[in-house]
């Protein structure tokens, strides 16, 4: 009887001891499922899909229950199996979300660039009109300017359009005295007319003052004068405000008549300054 | 083809067993792992390495679980099926993932070259 005893008391303690052991020795199953849990509360999923991470805790929880029941067993391994699943499905909505959150982000900040650039461009082409119109309108103004002087110089001298620009001719009887190149009183004022028409021109027009004469006297002399009267002229018309440096002055003497030098009015009409206004971009 | 007919074959013997009420294995058991195999495979996790992964051990689960409902251990059989679920689960998000991620790249190389366009140039 006593024997009997004894052997119970054994066996009840080498069960014992052996289901100690089984406790402290988790399936494979549940120590990757332990980890995965870890991994998942370390993810994007604990903060953006907690509910999934604690599907997964509650997973576990059970696997762990399994385990203090019935350690090494197939339950055990079959709720390990499922809380790992449980803990990988939470970490792979993390991931969604936080793709999701990504993609959207993109797609906004697209559509703001889009946005951007329209409204950018609508402003540029306002500008663009403004500025068009605001050209139009100077350019219209200057012609209106340039007409109205040209209109006012024809009442004293001739002007012409001709192949080399634009020529206005004044009568050198009107300028100088004879055999003189210092401008007379009157010369002055229809040339103060004429430094206000130039000045309507573009600035990228250059102009040149050409002297002439008529066939009286030395070629020599009437080359020296024609320059200096030529002088004379872009001189004064410098100082009325025409740009210096698109002026300049050429003497011709008498080597490009335009009438007979035979008689009185001919000879008139070959003393001559011509102010030539180039076409624009020569 | 064989496999189908096992399921059906395993489905039907399932309903037939709901039907007595002695079973712990219902229609809905076997059903929702099919169920969510499917939902992988249409998402096309067969072309996501991980995902196409977990398809597999859902099939072999399931069809695991088709054999112990065959044999009768419904206890088991049970078991397996709710493992071939969880592993189809898994393989539906991660296959459902990778697309997404690919339209997110796709949306963000649109925006990046948008940023680097010059104004004025046609737009991506």
């Amino acid at each position: 009887m006593k024997t009997h005893q004894t052997l119970v008391t054994v066996a009840a303690l080498a069960l014992a001891a052996a289901s100690g052991c089984g406790s402290s020795a988790p399936t494979a199953e549940l120590k990757s499922a332990r980890e995965a849990l870890e991994q998942a509360k370390l993810s994007n999923a604990a903060k953006l899909t907690p509910d999934k991470v604690l599907e997964a805790e509650q997973a576990l929880e059970k696997a762990e229950k399994a385990h203090n029941q019935d350690p090494q067993s197939d339950i055990e391994r079959h709720f390990a199996y499922l809380a790992e699943r449980r803990a990988q499905i939470a970490v792979v909505h993390g991931e969604i979300s936080d793709t999701e959150a990504k993609k959207i982000a993109a797609e906004e900040r697209y559509v703001a660039l889009l946005d951007e650039r329209r409204k950018k461009a609508e402003n540029t082409a306002q500008r663009t009109t403004g500025e068009l119109e605001k050209e139009r309108a100077a350019r219209l103004l200057a012609e209106q300017r340039m007409n109205a002087a040209l209109k006012s110089l024809e009442e004293i001298a001739k002007v012409k359009e001709e192949s080399r620009g634009m020529v206005i001719t004044l009568s050198g009887s009107v300028l100088f005295a004879s055999g003189k190149w210092e401008l007379l009183p009157i010369a002055k004022d229809r040339l103060d007319q004429v430094a206000v028409a130039l000045q309507n021109t573009d600035a990228s027009q250059k102009i040149v003052v050409e002297g002439h004469t008529d066939s009286t006297g030395p070629d020599s002399e009437n080359l020296k004068l024609s320059e200096d009267r030529a002088k004379s002229v872009r001189e004064h018309l410098v100082s009325k405000g025409v740009a210096s440096n698109r002026i300049s002055a050429v003497g011709k003497g008498e080597s490009v008549p335009v009438s007979d030098n035979n008689s009185p009015e001919g000879r008139a009409n070959n003393r001559r300054v011509e102010i030539i206004v180039a076409p624009k971009g020569r | 083809m064989v496999w189908k007919v096992r399921h059906v074959a395993a489905t039907l013997l399932l309903t037939a067993a709901v039907g007595c009420g002695g079973s712990s294995l219902t229609a809905d058991t076997v059903a929702q792992p099919q169920s969510e195999i499917r939902a992988a495979e249409e998402a096309g996790a067969s072309n996501v390495p991980k995902a196409g992964l977990h398809l597999k051990m859902a099939k072999d689960q399931l069809a695991a679980g088709n054999k112990l409902a065959e044999d009768g251990k419904d206890e088991q059989a049970s078991r397996a099926y709710a493992r071939a679920k969880s592993d189809a689960e898994l393989s539906l998000l991660l296959a459902r993932h990778a697309a997404l991620k690919a339209k997110a790249q796709e949306a963000m190389d649109k925006t990046t070259a948008l940023e680097k366009a010059p104004p004025g140039a046609s737009t991506p």
